[in-house]
């Protein structure tokens, strides 16, 4: 009987669950928030997805973002850079913040995507996968590699004023990492993943 | 008029969104196997707790110095408010206006709508319901920019290391800061919007 119905999120106002065609979106009437989306070939889109992202990962943490120059004197900085410089100035709290939301966490989430979008690919589902998925969900809201990016432009304005300000590759595979971890958000049907996971384990 | 989930006797778990009977308030998901309740019995205290402690972290991450900056060995320390009076000063509007929406009045005005909706939850304010739900929207979606400026210190920290004529280096305001912004999103991720359309007499 359950899977006749279906919930709003914000609300819990009940609906019929009607079948969704390709890119159609069910609204909640009553709240305005949006209960499911079918999307277009998901499984696909989203291994791809994120394939680059991680590929981008390493470069994108670790190689020079932005570098500047001040008085005949030239230094460059990568994610992990600001990272050390946080551990080094026993700021752990902020450091640890910081290895969170912008270097675990999105890892974290372009990994488990992957896994459970390739094992559903290739028909291997099991229990351990929902444990997985169950644990993306909870991260949803954590990753900041957004706000990183903001943060890196500000503090390039502010610095503009004194310094000679280089931008590096670092940053372009920064923006790319930060794209792709955004898009897997877009194109992952987490509805579709779910009825996936489920009825391979009921069969 | 609309019916919800729990008035049918349903429940849909927060993870994987799969509706199923409500056999008690605190049970565990058919499909996810997460353990879930049909609405946390404490919502609203932890949200007010939660928004308590952020208030409370709110006072010594703008008192204190958020980054030291030394100009030919002088240090001068800068609080949140002076580093957004000092851009300013540099005609900087729109960096001003970025930084002083997401570190100074984005989060006061997330705590603030938290402390509404606890209220108007716990008052049962029935009129708002739709506007309650939209500020729930907003202070959810908002949550991660408020790390903006902490990321401005780590960058700017890491990269302004020019021996004696400019640097920058991180202050304890940035931990308060930290744990203002983590916080406050606990606050929001502990409120349940959907107490706000539970009927008057639904215990
Ligand atoms: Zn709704
Ligand atoms: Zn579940």
């Amino acid at each position: 009987m359950s899977n006749e119905h279906i919930a709003c999120p914000r609300c819990d106002a009940l609906y019929p669950a009607l079948p969704l065609k390709e890119k159609q979106i069910a609204l909640c009437s009553r709240c305005g928030c949006k209960i499911s989306e079918a999307k277009a070939d998901s499984i696909n889109r989203t291994i791809a997805i994120a394939i680059a992202g991680l590929l981008m990962f390493v470069p994108g943490i670790s190689m020079p973002m932005v570098g500047a120059t001040l008085v005949g004197q030239h230094a460059e900085v990568s994610l992990v850079d600001c990272l050390v410089m946080l551990l080094q100035k026993d700021f752990l709290i902020v450091a640890m913040g910081l290895f969170l939301f912008t270097i675990a966490i999105p890892a974290i989430r372009l990994v488990t995507v992957l896994y459970i979008c390739l094992a559903i690919k290739r028909n291997q589902v099991n229990q351990t996968h929902r444990q997985f998925f169950r644990s993306y969900h909870f991260l949803d809201s954590w990753a900041m590699l957004h706000v990183f990016f903001l943060g890196v432009s500000v503090a390039l304005y502010k610095l503009a004023e004194y310094a000679d300000i280089a931008l590096n590759v670092g940053l372009a595979m920064f923006v790319g990492l930060l794209l792709c971890s955004i898009f897997t958000h877009i194109t992952l049907d987490h509805h579709y993943v779910w009825e996936t996971l489920e009825q391979a384990s009921d069969a | 008029m609309h019916k919800t989930a729990k008035e049918h006797g349903l429940a849909r778990c927060p993870k994987c969104h799969k509706l199923q009977p409500a056999i008690q308030n605190y049970m565990r998901c058919r499909r996810c196997h997460g353990h879930f309740y049909l609405r946390h019995p404490r919502s609203l205290q932890y949200t007010l707790a939660w928004t308590i402690s952020a208030l409370i972290m709110f006072v010594p991450a703008n008192l204190f110095p958020i980054m030291i900056y030394y100009e030919l060995g002088v240090a001068e320390p800068m609080t949140i408010l002076e580093g957004i009076n000092s851009l300013i000063e540099a005609d900087m509007f729109p960096i001003a206006f970025i930084v002083f929406t997401a570190s100074f009045f984005v989060p006061l005005a997330k705590l603030c709508g938290l402390i509404f909706l606890v209220l108007a939850t716990y008052q049962k304010l029935t009129f708002s319901r739709v506007y309650s739900g939209k500020i729930y929207k907003i202070v959810e979606f908002l949550g991660p920019w408020s790390m903006l400026d902490v990321f401005v210190v780590a960058l700017s920290g890491a990269l302004v290391k020019f021996g004696i004529f400019t640097n920058v280096q991180p202050a304890p305001g940035a931990t308060y800061f930290t744990l203002m912004v983590v916080f406050s999103m606990f606050a929001a991720h502990s409120f349940d919007p959907r107490l706000l359309w539970d009927k008057k007499n639904n215990d």
